[in-house]
């Protein structure tokens, strides 16, 4: 038995087992992590690396354990989407832990949540006062959410009674020396106008740039595989092996 | 259509990528090389049994040949315990033959062809 051989063709099955799978179970177990998920994608991380390594069993019933997994999480998913009730008794709900500047103790009793990982939370997310915030919520997933006092919030146009242009998003017309023409042809421009801007900036071809985008109103941002520093900033603080 | 044919693909690539790992992962000995097994370990019981130990070992030989025929398809799908048993048999097989003894080679015979129906999924 080759076991190298053996190794690389499950490890490439765990793979790309794991990678249609987690495709399938969708984004939210990246962003929106609740303690359960995390420990669930750890477990199923476990079982593809004891698809792939384990030599002591076959592969299929790791393989049958992942499917296993990778369906429940699936079916709870689509349970949880459908029933409300579910889904509160599966994940929880959010936990308001300062409701108008006052610390809610019971509630922080309840979910076994110290002052002092309030106050970390609380730094972590900007508030170095607790005096300047009005509502906090922890999340179901366990970050802190918090809204501060009116009073120490940044200032925003409204408040000066400014009108400002919407704000657009950009599309990319050019990555990596590629012209993306699918995005060209949404904003209803052509090839022409592009190489044209190019040439207005002394930018002989497509393939000379990183990256191009332009947004809403026409505003083109282009930056080039040479970049024209005329003072670079080193920040390293310490001259290492590199 | 192009649409069409792009969504077609997105589905297709992950179902044809899990089919091969499935396929893989579930091969296991044809029905021929099943019945050549079969065969041979049959043949090499009788033998022992008649004292024929060179044809005995003939047929050893030619169970050998089937296994590692076999080998390099299931290697991927088995524990390695598993491969490393069938072979251990094999070559205790071969020690009682050379030394003639009836009981240990029919005893490992009969190891050998458990270790065999053990491939079965």
């Amino acid at each position: 038995m080759n076991e190298a051989l053996v190794v690389l063709v499950r490890g490439l099955i765990g793979f790309f087992s794991l990678l249609i799978f987690a495709r399938m179970m969708g984004k939210q177990q990246i962003s929106q992590l609740t303690f359960f998920d995390y420990i669930l994608g750890i477990s199923i991380g476990s079982i593809a690396a004891s698809l792939t390594t384990d030599l002591t069993s076959r592969a299929w019933p790791h393989f049958v354990g992942l499917v296993t997994w990778s369906a429940c999480v699936l079916l709870l998913q689509i349970i949880t989407v459908k029933w409300r009730y579910a889904s509160k008794y599966v994940d929880g709900e959010p936990v308001v832990l300062i409701m108008n500047g006052q610390i809610m103790e019971q509630a922080m009793k309840k979910i076994r949540y110290r002052i002092t990982d309030l106050q970390e939370q609380l730094r972590n997310a900007g508030a170095f006062n607790i005096n300047e915030v009005q509502i906090a919520i922890l999340e179901t997933d366990g970050q802190l959410s918090v809204l501060k006092m009116p009073a120490y919030q940044p200032v925003t146009p409204h408040d000066l009674k400014l009108s400002v242009q919407p704000i657009s998003m950009s599309s990319e017309l050019i990555y990596d020396g590629v012209v993306v023409d699918h995005n060209l042809q949404q904003r209803n421009l052509s090839r022409e106008w592009l190489n044209q801007q190019l040439a207005n900036n002394n930018i002989a071809s497509p393939s000379e740039v990183f990256l191009a985008t332009v947004d809403d109103y026409g505003t083109l941002f282009i930056d080039t595989y040479r970049d024209h520093l005329t003072k670079f900033v080193n920040i390293s603080d310490y001259p290492g092996p590199y | 259509m192009k649409n069409g044919v792009i969504k077609v693909t997105a589905y297709a690539i992950p179902i044809i990528i899990l089919a091969l790992a499935i396929f893989i992962m579930t091969m296991q000995p044809t029905r021929m090389e099943k019945q050549q097994f079969a065969h041979h370990i049959q043949g090499m019981e009788t033998h022992i049994k008649a004292e024929e130990w060179d044809n005995a070992l003939n047929e050893l030989q030619g169970l050998e040949e089937v296994f590692y025929q076999v080998r390099p398809r299931i290697q991927f799908s088995l524990e390695r315990g598993e491969i490393n048993d069938i072979e251990l048999s094999f070559a205790r097989i071969k020690g009682y033959l050379k030394a003639k003894d009836e009981a240990g080679a029919l005893v490992s015979t009969l190891e050998a062809r458990l270790h065999w129906l053990h491939l079965d999924h």
